[in-house]
């Protein structure tokens, strides 16, 4: 369904896309709040025009600086663009909004509450339609208002995440840890990501084979010690390169002196594994690891 | 001169020519039997690798291919286990191995304990701890009775011992342990559980006095909270040297709790212990033994006044404090030292 609803601001709709094309590539999400004042029908209706100039105003000034408010034309509702935020932190933010609604003065209207209730939408990816996004955002928002003040719903679908791909690298000596270390990172599922592994035998065949020259971003998991090119060297080699910081960077060790982790970490190591170490602590640094990557 | 006739000379030639070509044969032969035995590993291996993963990991029952049938398939199982426990540490793998080992590998290594072969008998005695194969125990007993033993496999079998039968080894630990080198003993005291030290802390005494010394090195080198109090106890015994080693032991630990017991070195006739206390006082707020600090900066040992200096330098508010010891003592030789570590000389 594609809505006909228009804002007062005509750049809503290019800020959105702008907003939502860099969602992906920063992996940032976006969150996109339908608000609705609950309680319209309390209002005079020759003060309404002045009443949703005062609530406007007083949106502006209670989001952030990278937040964006758009009215709708001849309607009590608006669009809010909360950049760099997710679902969880909209709801937060709503809640916060409530109260804050209730509990302030706003001039001219100071004798009426200000109820709301929301529809809230996060945008994951930078597929679809700006207007069905704000057909979808309208709907929920008639749902939201018709449940009572101060609701949210929460519309789906817009939220998924492209599957991204991510190289992981092993290099490790021994031939039957390395099978293990492929076997335990291969069972590994991920709702967003998926991965392309390869195992090397040391940082020379490694570094020669170019694997590690694409733009994904590559987990590079590998011993300290290693024939030919040690793992250290790895390290140094690529962190040297521009646009270094796509690599996530594990080291196994069988040294545990606090020194050698300074060092390893201090080179530019992200985690530090001392041999012998449970698999099971590898996989879920490698799930927190790959979390954090959307923020 | 010594004379050799032609004839003889070429015989030993000739001699010397077909032992050195059977020598070459014999080497042929043994290198395409390793390289023969080598493949079959490999082939093995390729072929298990993943069941091993999926049967160590839990994921499937023991599969009956998994089972060896032979020496070379027995020393590439050796390989995958030794591999996992070296790399990966996981309690049910652990158990896995262990079970295996007790069901399957049992008699191979029961046969090479009873070998001639030093070698032989020493990779069984390995493979026994590493595979925990607790039924070869008593086994492993009456091997520790025999007198014609190695060092290397009396330490091994003690080992083994310590590991099947805890508390029967405490009780014989001052004799068991006392024919050890300083090595040996440490190595063998730093596998010891928690629960196996503390109760060896009430047979300290009983042991010849530099293994009581390598005792007290090794509750160090642990860093167990739970032994300061041992340790505290030591500082008052009459040998300097415990009272030492004590006192590195404790430092090594990095906790010191009670300034009351610590401060008695401050006037100690030993610089040993003046140093240690120099060093342990970082354990501290400087506010609170800055005095005891500065009077060890003036010490009449240069070691003792280097880490006094460091110790004040490493502290929080130590710079300015040096910098003030600077322009208000006398000592010319502690003013050198403190304004050393100032500069970041030492």
């Amino acid at each position: 369904m594609i809505s006909n609803y228009t804002f007062e601001d005509s750049i809503a709709k290019q800020i959105f896309c702008a907003l939502r094309a860099h969602v992906v590539r920063s992996r940032t999400v976006i969150t996109a709040v339908f608000l609705g004042l609950y309680n319209e029908s309390e209002f005079d209706a020759d003060k309404l025009s002045v009443a949703a100039e005062k609530i406007t105003d007083f949106l502006k000034n209670t989001t952030r600086k990278t937040d964006f408010v758009f009215k709708f034309s001849g309607q009590l509702k608006w669009f809010i663009i909360l950049s760099q935020s997710g679902e969880r932190e909209a709801a937060a933010f709503l809640r916060r909004l409530y109260i804050l609604a209730k509990n302030t003065d706003i001039p001219i209207i100071e004798n009426h509450d200000i109820l709301f209730s929301a529809s809230v939408a996060e945008i994951g990816n930078d597929d679809g339609e700006f207007e069905e996004l704000v057909a979808d955002g309208v709907l929920a928002l008639a749902e939201s208002l018709s449940k009572g003040s101060e609701y949210i719903e929460y519309i789906t679908t817009h939220k998924k995440r492209p599957v991204e791909t991510i190289r992981v690298s092993i290099l490790e000596e021994n031939a039957i840890f390395r099978n293990a270390l492929y076997r335990t990172i291969d069972n590994l599922n991920f709702d967003n990501f998926e991965t392309e592994i390869k195992e090397f035998q040391d940082g020379y065949e490694f570094l020669e084979s170019n694997w590690h020259l694409s733009s994904h971003t590559h987990l590079i998991i590998m011993n300290d010690i290693l024939p030919r090119q040690s793992g250290l060297d790895v390290l140094h080699k690529i962190r040297m390169l521009p646009n270094n910081k796509r690599f996530i960077v594990f080291i196994m060790t069988k040294r545990s002196s606090e020194e050698d982790m300074i060092y390893a970490y201090e080179s530019g190591a992200d985690n530090y594994f001392i041999k012998p170490f449970n698999l099971r602590l590898l996989e879920v640094e490698i799930k927190r690891t790959f979390e954090r990557l959307w923020s | 001169m010594i004379k050799v006739s032609i004839d003889t000379l070429i015989k030993s030639i000739v001699v010397m020519t077909f032992v050195l070509l059977l020598l070459s044969v014999y080497m042929v032969i043994k290198s395409i039997q390793e390289k023969a035995v080598a493949k079959k590993m490999k082939v093995y291996m390729q072929s298990t690798l993943d069941l091993w993963y999926r049967y160590l990991n839990g994921e499937i029952a023991l599969p009956k291919e998994l089972i060896p049938s032979n020496d070379i398939e027995i020393e590439a199982i050796e390989e995958i286990f030794l591999s996992y426990i070296n790399n990966i540490s996981n309690l049910c793998i652990k158990d896995k191995i262990r079970v295996f080992s007790n069901q399957y590998l049992r008699e191979h290594y029961l046969r090479l304990l009873t070998s001639k072969k030093w070698s032989l008998r020493m990779n069984a005695l390995y493979r026994i701890i590493d595979f925990e194969i607790d039924s070869l125990a008593t086994e492993c007993r009456n091997l520790e009775r025999k007198t014609k033993l190695s060092s290397g496999e009396h330490f091994l079998l003690l080992v083994i011992h310590s590991m099947f039968d805890e508390t029967g080894f405490v009780k014989e630990f001052v004799s068991l342990s006392s024919k050890l080198s300083e090595y040996e003993f440490k190595k063998l005291l730093i596998g010891f559980s928690h629960e196996t030290l503390e109760q060896l802390t009430y047979q300290m005494n009983d042991l010849p006095i530099t293994y009581q010394y390598y005792f007290i090195d090794i509750l160090g080198v642990i860093r167990n909270l739970d032994f300061l109090p041992f340790l505290e106890d030591k500082l008052g015994d009459e040998k300097p040297e415990i009272r030492i080693r004590s006192l590195k032991a404790i430092h090594e630990i990095g906790v010191a709790t009670d300034l009351d017991k610590y401060k008695i070195f401050l006037e100690s006739p030993k610089w040993e212990e003046r140093l240690m206390l120099a060093k342990l006082l970082g354990a501290f707020s400087l506010e609170q033994v800055y005095p005891y600090l500065e009077q060890l900066l003036q010490d009449e040992n240069w070691w003792v006044r280097y880490h006094a200096a460091q110790t004040i330098g490493n502290s929080k508010d130590g710079k300015s404090r040096l910098e003030t010891f600077i322009t208000t003592a006398k000592d010319q030789y502690a003013i050198e030292m403190a304004r050393e570590v100032l500069e970041g000389v030492c």
